[in-house]
């Protein structure tokens, strides 16, 4: 069932297009996810397309080979895909396993990623002034969150 | 709300008391009930292993306190229920949907036993690759997975199928195969993961035997 729970967020993002990945992917959700991030490809003429796994607690040979696939179609589209925030433990598994990963380009964090799409940013200094406007309600749903955990 | 404290038919039979008393060194005692009381009541009516409830309690205590504190709690928590936290978990393997409860439940083992990473994300994997091909290719199956016999610190997994075996395990096994649904290394991936891989095979069905040293 394409239900709201087994959908993965697609973000657009400076004409790219942002797709993280967290918790456990079923079988199920990655081929909605191929689906959708196709289509949005499509739809918005993306420039590029990350694929963050900062999230992910797992990856096995399946989803590697589900992302494969996408950055595959993605690339017969005329996009370019970036795979993000890979966490070591699942580097090293798939490096044992055999895994192929080059047919996409990977990145260490996002913003690598977002650069290698040639997203590039300008960080100001947050002024004095918005820190201490962003204190108090930092503070309040801090302390709100502890209240419900209880 | 006092039915929660009650342990539900085939919960774990840890007490609460020795729990609550470990958790409250972390977040004190009102938050550790209230860390204890969720996590019964989110695994009420359901069969749950110790594992899991620790991995519950744990969380809870996670939003409270940092990374390393809760690595803390866990491995205390653990200590307070050994030596029978860590059981042989049987999966019934049937629909897609059972490959990641497998990973799921190969998780739980590993945090109970407190492994590495490393471990936890191999022994993951195996558990995922076996139980995705009893799924597609042999109509369903069974695992296993439990502690190495003899005190050996390993996890034994094994995944028997009713299905019509591995026509072409020596091409699977030289590399040169490529499956239409995934990379063709369910099995060698598995392999290579594996500190101790055997397999048999036929037309009544396969039958993988695992270890994983941790």
């Amino acid at each position: 069932m394409k239900t709201f729970e087994n959908r993965i967020p697609v973000i657009q993002l400076w004409q790219r297009i942002v797709v993280p990945l967290q918790g456990d992917v079923t079988d199920e959700t990655a081929a909605f996810l191929v689906d959708d991030v196709l289509r949005t490809i499509r739809d918005t003429s993306a420039a590029g397309l990350v694929i963050d796994v900062t999230g992910m607690w797992t990856m096995d040979s399946h989803l590697c080979h589900v992302i494969a696939n996408l950055a595959a179609a993605a690339r017969l589209m005329g996009t370019p895909t970036v795979i993000c925030g890979m966490s070591a433990p699942i580097a090293m598994t798939l490096q044992t396993m055999g895994a192929d990963f080059r047919l996409a380009q990977t990145a260490l964090t996002l913003e690598d990623a977002l650069e290698r799409l040639g997203v590039s940013a300008v960080v100001s200094e947050l002024e004095p002034d918005d820190y201490d406007d962003a204190t108090p309600e930092t503070i309040t749903s801090a302390a709100s969150f502890a209240k419900s955990a209880d | 709300m006092t039915d929660l404290r009650g342990k539900p038919p085939g919960a774990p039979g840890l007490d609460d008391a020795a729990l609550v008393s470990v958790l409250a060194r972390f977040v004190g005692t009102a938050r550790a009930q209230g860390i204890l009381l969720r996590a019964r009541s989110e695994l009420r009516g359901r069969p749950a292993t110790d594992s899991q409830l620790i991995a519950r309690l744990v969380e809870g205590v996670r939003s409270f306190v940092g990374e390393n504190e809760s690595r803390r709690a866990f491995a205390e928590l653990t200590r307070a229920a050994s030596p029978k936290t860590i059981e042989a978990i049987e999966i019934e393997v049937k629909i897609e949907a059972d490959i990641a409860r497998a990973r799921l439940a190969a998780r739980d083992i590993c945090m109970a036993l407190g492994t590495s990473a490393l471990i936890l994300q191999k022994l993951a994997t195996v558990v995922s690759e076996l139980a995705r091909n009893q799924v597609l290719y042999a109509g369903g199956g069974r695992l296993v997975i439990k502690p190495c016999p003899g005190g050996r610190r390993c996890m034994h997994v094994i995944g028997s199928d009713k299905g019509g075996g591995i026509k072409n395990l020596p091409e699977i096994m030289s590399g040169k195969y490529k499956s239409r649904s995934g990379l063709g290394l369910g099995i060698l991936g598995t392999k290579r993961l594996s500190d101790k891989f055997e397999i048999e095979t036929g037309p009544t069905g396969t039958r993988i035997e695992v270890e994983v040293n941790y």
